[in-house]
């Protein structure tokens, strides 16, 4: 079982307090209230087309970005520009219902991984995608089907998440 | 939209679309992952890996598409089947 935790602090005390000190620790909802929670993942060429025997594994691409957890996507999108700049090939079309409602673009499979966590990778996962110009922390939405391999423990209050799988 | 998709799976798109009502109607392919290849349904998974697994195993990369037999309007219908 792998496990991921983000806090928005960290507490490093030196020197050593005296037995009669007192320390108090604010934590707030902010950070979680304002960018809900963003995580880093490696995004890279699905697995299976390792196997294509026209594939260049020089053209191998993988680049570690900000996702961001979005409750309200059934999928996992990737922002178009970064799709197209890892040169994925699409696998066939797909419809993001957004705010201006149904638009058509085009899916992908990938493999994602969590580094610096131990938590399992998604292999040749297939994802959509849409337009995230307006969107300067975060290229990947993540979405409710890989939430739904998750435990997730949010607290509100603090801005701290716990993720287990 | 088009501009992300080579002239076959262009091609491959429109053959999945003229099919889609047949075989959405067709329970052996409903719900169904399938590969469209050379304007031929070329395979019948229950995954989406299971299909991309085959399609590339076989076809050129920029030569295939690989689609969910679902209706855009298939939630709609559930519903009302399932109140009706």
């Amino acid at each position: 079982m792998g496990s991921f935790h983000s806090q928005p602090f960290s507490l490093n005390i030196t020197p050593a307090l005296s037995s009669d000190a007192q320390v108090g620790v604010v934590v707030s909802p902010l950070q979680l209230l304002m960018s809900g929670l963003n995580l880093q993942v490696a995004i890279s060429t699905a697995s299976a087309d390792l196997q294509n025997p026209g594939f260049d594994k020089n053209s191998i691409s993988a680049e570690v970005v900000i996702a961001h957890f979005d409750t309200g996507a059934s999928r996992t999108s990737i922002d178009i520009k970064l799709a197209k700049k890892l040169k994925l090939m699409p696998t066939g079309p797909s419809t993001v219902y957004t705010a201006n409602g149904p638009v058509k673009m085009p899916a992908y499979a990938i493999d994602l991984h969590f580094p610096n966590t131990n938590l399992m990778p998604f292999i040749n996962l297939p994802i959509g995608s849409c337009n995230l110009a307006g969107q300067k922390n975060f290229s990947i939405l993540l979405g409710r089907d890989v939430m739904s391999r998750w435990n997730v423990v949010w607290n509100g209050p603090s801005s701290t998440v716990f993720i287990n799988d | 939209m088009e501009e992300f998709f080579s002239e076959k799976q262009k091609e491959a798109l429109n053959f999945f679309q003229e099919n889609l009502d047949k075989w959405a109607n067709d329970p052996l392919h409903k719900l169904k992952h399938v590969i469209i290849y050379d304007n031929k349904l070329s395979g019948v998974f229950d995954t989406f890996e299971a299909a991309l697994t085959e399609a590339v195993a076989k076809y050129p990369r920029d030569a295939f598409i690989i689609q969910q037999v679902v209706r855009d309007d298939e939630v709609i219908n559930f519903i009302y089947s399932a109140v009706s």
